[in-house]
């Protein structure tokens, strides 16, 4: 990996930290834990469609532990873990087959988000309660995901693939 | 483009349909419930019957709840939180609903006996 490749990833995890963290700051849109809109992985999905998965999952990875350490501690960082895994590898799955656009990418990842979040909560707890807060989960995954999308898919068009077009120029 | 653009309308609204289902069933496999149980920070800390009326000051580390049971409902009707999220809930009576204060991490579930086939 390039020194270069190495900054571009750094800046990312950077910068999806302080998205997380200003959300948390923000009050929650409703009063169910686990619902809101995931701001950080407008980060993670850019880096998907830029660097693909194996550097999303780095950013991703890097991201969750730094913020658990920094801010959340471990406890809430397992059922994170599982979310963003679930999530990545289908997005990068549905990107694969090209036929959606970041919209459509990051509607499943935040579904699948979710699910993967609950799913772990109904093991752990063994309890079928959490299972009641999943229609919420899957409707407020999908109005995430359009709202993450549509935000990346804004910054890949005002950032051209590196190599085309330098800013700046060398 | 625009056949991508189709894709992602039809993975929404695949998504939107699901939920939506989803809610109908839950809502239709809810009875109305016989408890409320209060947990604080995950342990169970009381139960009391939905059938009978009362109001319960619940104390916790971070601030207390006014809990008030009334007519087969239960509702956070004072609290001395941040956000207040947990007063605006509503009244919940059904089992498996909830109230929720995350910042003094309490709980308020209604519970059976319509839900003894899903709690495990
Ligand atoms: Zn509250």
């Amino acid at each position: 990996m390039k020194t270069r490749d190495v900054t571009f990833l750094g800046l990312c995890v950077a910068l999806a930290l302080i998205l997380s963290y200003v959300e948390s700051l923000l009050p929650p849109l409703v009063p169910v834990p686990g619902v809101k809109a995931g701001l950080a992985n407008v980060v993670i999905l850019y880096v998907l469609c830029r660097r693909g998965w194996k550097a999303a999952g780095a950013v991703s990875l890097v991201r969750l532990l730094l913020s658990a350490a920094l801010f959340t501690g471990f406890g809430p960082f397992f059922y994170s873990l599982t979310g963003a895994a679930v999530s990545l590898i289908g997005s990068a799955l549905l990107q694969k087959t090209g036929r959606f656009s970041p919209v459509g990418v990051s509607v499943l990842g935040g579904v699948l988000h979710n699910l993967g979040q609950v799913a772990l909560a109904a093991l752990v707890l063994e309890s079928g309660y959490v299972l009641y807060y999943l229609p919420v989960l899957v409707l407020s995954g999908t109005l995430a995901g359009v709202l993450v999308g549509l935000l990346t898919g804004w910054v890949l068009r005002l950032t051209p693939p590196a190599g085309r077009h330098l800013p700046g120029g060398r | 483009m625009a056949t991508k653009r189709k894709n992602d309308w039809i993975l929404v609204l695949v998504f939107l349909g699901l939920g939506l289902c989803a809610l109908l069933l839950v809502r239709g496999l809810q009875q109305p419930g016989a408890w409320a149980v209060v947990l604080q920070g995950g342990e169970e800390t009381g139960r009391y019957p939905l059938h009978r009326d009362a109001a319960i000051s619940i104390e916790g580390p971070e601030g207390y709840n006014l809990l008030v049971i009334e007519g087969g409902a239960a509702y956070i009707s004072e609290a001395d939180c941040p956000n207040g999220l947990c007063m605006k809930a509503g009244k919940i009576s059904q089992g498996g609903q909830s109230l929720i204060c995350l910042p003094h991490g309490l709980t308020v579930r209604i519970e059976g006996p319509g839900l003894d086939g899903v709690s495990g």
